[in-house]
This record gives C-alpha cells, sequence and structure tokens, in this order.
C-alpha cells in the first residue's frame, strides 16, 4: 500500500477500528476518551495532508482490496472530499472535547456500556467514507453508518422526550434511505455501474429525459437528509431535546454531508450550461420558509434549528446558477456553514446551562452576567447573519456574486430572497442580543436546584 | 417518572460550564475566525473545486485512467 492510498484510507479505516475497539474499552472511560481524541487528530492529521496532497498533484485515489472499477469498493480524495474531512473532522474533534467535559461521554447506565465513543466514531467514519467514496453505494453506506451512529447518540440518556424526538428522526431517516436506495437502484439499472467516474461518462450519454428523472430522483432522496424545504419537518423537531455536543455536530454535519451529496453528484452526473430552475425553485423556498420559521420561535434551539433549514438555501443557490462560481460559493459556505452552525450549537449549550432554559425570554442580563458566553454566542451569529468581516459574510458575497454573475432574470430573483434571509438572520441577531442585554428574568421564574421534585421535568419554557 | 437530564440538576445563573467546555466552543469560534482570515486562500480552492465539479476530467482521468496514484 502506498502513502497516497493509506492517505485516504485511514480516515475511513482507523475511526471504524476504533469503534470496536472503544466498545472493548468500555469498562476504562478515560482509555476510550483518549483512544477517541487521538483517533480524530489523527484522522485530522491525516486530512490536511491529503488536502495539500489533493490540491498539489490531483485526486489521490486508492482502490480497497486491489479490485478493479467497478467491481472494488473506490476511495477518492479529490480538492472537495478532502477540504470536507478537514473541515468535519476538526469540529468532531473540537466537539469531542466540549462533550467529555460536559459528561455527555459518560453515558453507562447500570451494566449497559458507555456507547458515547464507539458511536461517535463510528460517525467520524461513516462521515469520512460519505466523503471519500468514488461510488454511489458505498455514498449510502456512509450516510447510513452515520445516521445508525447518530440514532445511538440522538437517545443518550433515553428521557421520554429524546425518544420521542429520536422516533421522529429515526423514522424520516429510514424513509430517505429506502428512497435514496432505491434512486440508487434506478441509476444502476440505467448504466450499469455505480461508479462515479464511470457513471459521469455512461449519463452523458443517455437521453435528456432519463437524466433528468435520474437527476431529480437523487436530488429528492437526499432533500430529506440535506432538510431542503419542503422536506425539512423533520428537522426542527428532532435537534432541540438532544445534548448540546450531540445538536451540535448533527446541524453541523448530518446536513451538510447530504449537500456535500447532492453538489457531488448533480455537479459531476448531470452537469447543466444553464441555470436548474428546480433547484433555484428549492432554494427560495428554503429560504423562505426557514426564515419564517425562525422568526416565530420562542427558544434558541428552534431559532438556530429554523436558520439551519434557511441557510441550506444558500448552498442551494450556489449549485442551481451551475456555473464553476456558483459551486465554488456553494463549497465556501458550505465550509462557513458547517463551523457556524457547530459554534452556534455548543454556544446555546453553555447558554442553557448557565440558565437552565433556552427561552429567548429568559436570556435578560446575560451580557452582565456571562460576558465571555455572550460574545462566544453573538460572534457566529453575526456571522451567519452576514455581517462583514466574518465568515458568513465572505460566503454569502461568493454566492451572491455568482447568482449576479450568471445574468439571468431567477438567479437575480432568489438571490433577493438570499438577501431577505440574511436581513431576517440579523434581526433575530438583534433580537437575541436585546433579550440577553435586558434585565434579568423575574425571580418567579423555575429556579432548579439538584436533588428536588423540579427535577421531574424540565420547565415548559426549556422545551 | 423522574427525568434524568443531567441540564435540569441546575440552578439558575449560577454555572457556565467548566472551562474545557467554554474552550472547545471559543476554539470553533476561532475557527470561524479562521476561516474569515483566510477566506482568500478558501475562495482559491474553492474555485478550483468549482472548476474541477464542473468539467469533472481530473476526477474521471484518477479513477478510470491509469488505476490511480
Amino acid at each position: 500500500m502506498t502513502v497516497d492510498q493509506l492517505l485516504v484510507s485511514l480516515p475511513v479505516a482507523a475511526p471504524l477500528l476504533a469503534a470496536g475497539l472503544s466498545l472493548l474499552l468500555s469498562p476504562s472511560p478515560g482509555a476510550q476518551r483518549v483512544l477517541a481524541i487521538t483517533v480524530l487528530t489523527g484522522v485530522l492529521v491525516d486530512g490536511v495532508l491529503l488536502l495539500q496532497r489533493a490540491d498539489a498533484h490531483g485526486p489521490v485515489v486508492a482502490q480497497v482490496g486491489g479490485y478493479r472499477v467497478p467491481l472494488g469498493i473506490t476511495l477518492v480524495g479529490d480538492r472537495f472530499s478532502a477540504l470536507m474531512l478537514v473541515t468535519s473532522t476538526a469540529i468532531l474533534l473540537a466537539v469531542l472535547v466540549y462533550a467529555v467535559a460536559q459528561g455527555s461521554s459518560e453515558s453507562s447506565v447500570g451494566n449497559v456500556p458507555s456507547v458515547f465513543h464507539p458511536s461517535y466514531l463510528a460517525l467520524t467514519a461513516g462521515t469520512a467514507l460519505a466523503f471519500l467514496t468514488g461510488d454511489l453505494f458505498n455514498l449510502f453506506v456512509g450516510l447510513e453508518v452515520m445516521l445508525m451512529a447518530s440514532y445511538a447518540l440522538i437517545t443518550l440518556g433515553a428521557t421520554r422526550e429524546r425518544v420521542r424526538a429520536g422516533s421522529t428522526y429515526i423514522v424520516t431517516s429510514l424513509l430517505s434511505s429506502i428512497l435514496l436506495l432505491t434512486a440508487i437502484a434506478l441509476v444502476y439499472g440505467v448504466t450499469g455501474t455505480l461508479n462515479l467516474a464511470q457513471l459521469s461518462e455512461r449519463t452523458a450519454e443517455l437521453p435528456e429525459d432519463v437524466r433528468s428523472w435520474l437527476s431529480v430522483a437523487l436530488l429528492v432522496a437526499l432533500s430529506i437528509k440535506a432538510a431542503i424545504v419542503p422536506m425539512h419537518w423533520w428537522l426542527p423537531e428532532s435537534y432541540p431535546p438532544a445534548p448540546a455536543p450531540i445538536t451540535a455536530v448533527f446541524a453541523a454535519l448530518l446536513t451538510k454531508v447530504a449537500v456535500y451529496a447532492v453538489i457531488r453528484t448533480q455537479s459531476l452526473l448531470f452537469p447543466r450550461d444553464e441555470p436548474w430552475l428546480l433547484l433555484l425553485a428549492l432554494a427560495a423556498l428554503t429560504f423562505l420558509v426557514g426564515s419564517i420559521g425562525a422568526l416565530a420561535q420562542k427558544n434558541l434551539h428552534g431559532v438556530l434549528s429554523f436558520l439551519l433549514v434557511a441557510h441550506i438555501g444558500f448552498m442551494l443557490l450556489g449549485l442551481g446558477i451551475s456555473s464553476a462560481a456558483g459551486i465554488a460559493g456553494s463549497v465556501v459556505y458550505l465550509v462557513h456553514h458547517i463551523v457556524v452552525q457547530a459554534a452556534l450549537f455548543l454556544g446555546v449549550g453553555l447558554v442553557e446551562r448557565h440558565r437552565g432554559t433556552a427561552s429567548l425570554r429568559r436570556l435578560g442580563g446575560l451580557t452582565s452576567t456571562a460576558p465571555l458566553l455572550s460574545v462566544l454566542f453573538l460572534l457566529p451569529a453575526l456571522s451567519l447573519g452576514g455581517m462583514p468581516p466574518l465568515a458568513g459574510f465572505v460566503a454569502k458575497l461568493a454566492v451572491l456574486r455568482a447568482a449576479v454573475g450568471a445574468d439571468h432574470g431567477l438567479t437575480l430573483g432568489v438571490a433577493g430572497v438570499a438577501l431577505l434571509a440574511s436581513l431576517a438572520t440579523l434581526a433575530l441577531v438583534a433580537r437575541v442580543w436585546a433579550e440577553a442585554s435586558g434585565a434579568s428574568p423575574a425571580r418567579s421564574c423555575p429556579i432548579l436546584i439538584p436533588g428536588t421534585p423540579s427535577s421531574w421535568g424540565r420547565p415548559p419554557a426549556a422545551r | 417518572m423522574p427525568d434524568p437530564d443531567p441540564r435540569d440538576a441546575l440552578e439558575l445563573g449560577t454555572t457556565t460550564g467548566s472551562p474545557l467546555m467554554v474552550a472547545a466552543t471559543a476554539g470553533v469560534v476561532a475557527l470561524g475566525l479562521a476561516v474569515a482570515i483566510g477566506a482568500g486562500p478558501l475562495a482559491d480552492v474553492a474555485a478550483r473545486v468549482g472548476t474541477d465539479l464542473r468539467g469533472g476530467d481530473s476526477y474521471r482521468e484518477a479513477v478510470l485512467g491509469g488505476g490511480g496514484r
């Protein structure tokens, strides 16, 4: 095995093997923590080296087991997949440190072994496989490995609320998986291969209507996982009850891996010379529904969940423009969105820990009692709103410049809707900041004391 | 039925989380700032990604031609 092949294989193999080892180490949480942090650090270093190689010398390819295309598993580390690998692993590592500090990782209940670290490592392996795979079926496998791990993580602690939200999430994920598998079967039935490189040659030879149907089938199947409106219904329902680090990693990665899959499959298999009207319409709908939903929320979890949905629109807009500049804008936005969503949900976790609630009405006095937390929330929130010179501004500018450059009526119209969504985000940030800068909440609000009957249920405002 | 959610076992306004939790959050916020500071190089890489994905030639060549490096 060459160094290049090792570079592209390790991000999948190492966390997967470590997940099994971590399960064996469940009697020793300390060893589990060291193992997980070491492996994720290794994957991050590997990702950086892979990105350097791919950027300088082109895609790095490994045919697992030495089988030739299309029989074996092809792993491809190109600029796009390596960039996503680096960004996602950096976030996974930071969230792991947060989770270890919070104690989310100590999930042993009775004789049930701690499943946090094995699940988290499996999630890392699934994410890496989804980014690096060179064929459609293993893209599905990567998404499923990731989702199976997420099923365990979202119900960690097994409160009634979490199990209910987890049930919605699991049922929806299974439905989307069935749709994706069906779409993949259709692609295979028509082209006779699932290797992405071969597919890109064969789809070009298909009749236009068949290409369009296959393209839409893959888009619909992935749109549930990516929370594209109108397939977004599950997300605001599922994320809020989970522990903060779990919500952070889900918000940052799960939908974005699906967006990555949409960009990869649509640009490689179904390249277009003109703006894609369907995707532009979905982008506009995603901006509108996400923003309006966020404005109607009364707690930070709800606000962020709907804003997450709204900002998926930027990535769809970039891809829908169907130009190199548009796709580049989507890629910059993808990187920004992964980082900013993780920062916001971790920040909300800290705020909730400080206040015992994420209700907007109970944030009063936060800026004076916890100025550091306030700043840690404000910076990514402003970035999400597109405030210069933060990353969100750079990412939005990249997408909007591409939209204007396309010189097409619809791209300009959707760019206008995108600006409105950004304004709505900034208005929400201003509202949150105004609440946090206001007077402290009345003492009549629930005060939660360890070991008292108040722990029988979270206060209504915290839900 | 008691709810074992650890977040409930908090007294309002008394805990800010461990320093490590704050440090991890600060690290992610700093990464966001790094994305802004390194926006030029990131935009350059993204532009090359856009060109790669639009054409797809380098991807096809790497996977199908020569069996990869």
